[in-house]
């Protein structure tokens, strides 16, 4: 397998320097998120797939992008970016593997630069992103963020040729490395089986269900070519122990993005693992309770109310529980729940909501007649 | 451009604003967009949506009778799941009446892909049959204050009208 591209060439050396401004205005964007166990896991699996290939494993890096969507993709020069959404539906590392060694194969062998010679412009690029990607819809935010050749890997994906490249290169990298490789085509089945359960349109290359499907067919074949698949390795505990954190911090951007199922899922899984955190209880707690008439009420209040015996100083779930309260007419037992909050969380920038349902839980009384008379204005004599 | 604010209606949406002295209106005709100096140095856009409009970044939307609270905390979920808004921080979100409807303000500042650190405003008037959206975008630096308050005189002088009945 080759290396990732080296800067030989004027065209070549002008795709780096683009690559490196699109690469440096990701990595400032805050979306790239900080959770050095899970990188430093991420970057181990890369690290035997480049290995394993023959390849220098420092050549390669992989980030992690705080985002729900399914998405993942390789700019030429080795730095791989997978998105927590699509980690978060995975279930072992056999299922990592496949995703990483497909995108490293398109900055191994230089898909980048042969897509941009085949489309020769950058506007020939761009016509091809909204053309193969018509969900993407509006692309050009995209592009604002991911620039030209990172649209390209994430949204729309390389030509057909170049993407079974990818699948094929990657599964014997998979196989080398001793994976379990029936797990590849799986993963893209839980993919396919996400997208269509919730009927969601997604802009991006690994939410794209005809990408899916390709991938899939691809790999199921070379399955069927190889003999000793049940030796393969899943590694379900490993990435169960690494990547638990990623279910929470992804549970919560679905909660927030309306994705309440998907919330609720990944939430459970979390909570499996760590039966004792509080902020999980609070979280599928919260989940419910936006969830509205999608979500489950009774259960919401039950999670709160044990997050709180948890741990009575945790704000968010006095704010949850005190609106949930409030909202179903209970003011009297919302009232000490909101007081609370506010008293934990000086800074809320929800603070003139909730003062204001506080009011309504806690009529101020009638003054008394001793009080009701003015006090005298202070002069400046006194 | 004139020299004192002229009242501009967007027909097609049924929102009328003065437009401040010296400020440019154009027209798209669904929404009043307006500007001073350029659209890069400030811009207020005045928007009409319906209720159940999916909400850019998200599976949500804004539905009637939505508490104002909810449909603040939804805008500003939106806002940090849109990767075109850098760092996003929240200043300020609170209860607004807008031409005697219920709303909210909400204030965010963020940086865009190049680098530049915007101040955003926007006010939300849930209104019977809709949601219409006052947005004051610009610069953090120097600009956003200069024009803060011609923008906060645009939301005062906003008249919204029902939106005629659909045909059929």
């Amino acid at each position: 397998m080759a290396q990732p591209l080296d800067a030989t060439t004027i065209e070549e050396q002008g795709l780096w320097q683009r690559v490196a401004e699109e690469q440096a205005a990701l990595d400032r964007s805050g979306f790239i998120l900080q959770e050095p166990e899970v990188e430093a896991y991420l970057q181990s699996i890369v690290d035997r797939l480049a290995t394993s290939g023959g390849l220098q494993a420092e050549d390669f890096s992989v980030k992690l992008v705080r985002d729900p969507t399914l998405n993942a993709f390789a700019y030429p020069n080795g730095r791989l970016y997978l998105h927590t959404g699509l980690l978060a539906r995975m279930l072992n590392e056999a299922q990592l593997a496949s995703v990483l060694a497909h995108e490293m194969v398109h900055a191994t062998h230089e898909h980048a630069l042969k897509s941009q010679r085949s489309l020769k412009t950058k506007t020939g690029i761009l016509q091809a992103i909204s053309l193969s990607a018509p969900i993407a819809g509006d692309y050009t935010p995209l592009v604002d963020l991911l620039g030209v050749y990172g649209t390209a890997a994430a949204v729309s994906g390389y030509s057909k040729g170049l993407e079974t490249e990818a699948d094929e290169v990657g599964w014997q990298h998979m196989r080398a490395c001793g994976y379990d490789t029936r797990e590849a085509p799986a993963v893209f089945r839980l993919l396919m089986a996400d997208l269509s359960a919730h009927e969601r349109k997604e802009p991006f290359f690994f939410g794209t269900h005809p990408k899916l499907v390709d991938r899939e067919k691809n790999f199921a074949r070379l399955n069927k070519s190889a003999r000793d698949l049940a030796d393969g390795e899943k590694g379900e505990e490993r990435f169960a122990e690494a990547t638990r954190r990623v279910l929470l911090l992804n549970g919560e951007l679905e909660m927030r993005a309306g994705r309440h199922d998907a919330a609720r899922d990944q939430l459970w899984r979390y909570r499996a693992a760590d039966p004792a955190s509080v902020r999980v209880r609070w979280l599928i707690g919260e989940n419910e309770r936006v969830a509205g008439a999608h979500g489950d009420q009774k259960e919401a209040r039950t999670l709160l109310e044990e997050a709180l015996a948890m741990d009575e100083t945790f704000a968010p779930a006095h704010r949850s529980l005190g609106i949930l309260l409030y909202r179903a007419g209970e003011l009297a037992a919302a009232a000490p729940h909101l007081r609370r909050f506010l008293d934990l969380d000086r800074t809320a920038h929800d603070r003139a909501y909730l003062e204001a349902y506080l009011r309504l839980c806690e009529p101020t009384p009638p003054p008394a007649a001793s009080e009701a008379a003015p006090t005298p204005a202070p002069t400046s004599e006194s | 451009m004139t020299d004192s604010a002229t009242p501009q209606t967007a027909k097609k949406i049924q929102v009328t604003a003065n437009v401040p002295a010296g400020w440019a209106r154009f027209t798209p005709e669904k929404d009043l967009v307006m500007t001073k100096d350029g659209f890069l140095l400030q811009t207020i856009r005045i928007t009409r949506a319906a209720y159940g409009s999916k909400i850019e970044n998200t599976d949500r939307t804004i539905t009637k009778g939505m508490e104002d609270q909810d449909a603040a905390q939804l805008l500003l979920d939106a806002f940090a799941a849109d990767q075109s808004r850098h760092n996003l921080a929240i200043v300020s979100n609170t209860p607004a009446t807008i031409d005697g409807h219920p709303g909210f303000r909400i204030e965010v500042t963020y940086k865009t892909p190049e680098g530049l650190t915007i101040h955003e405003t926007a006010y939300v008037a849930l209104v019977d049959d809709s949601y219409v959206i006052a947005r004051y975008t610009a610069p953090d630096r120097h600009y956003h204050e200069l024009h803060s308050g011609a923008f906060e005189q645009v939301v005062q002088s906003l008249k919204i009208a029902p939106l005629p009945a659909k045909k059929g």
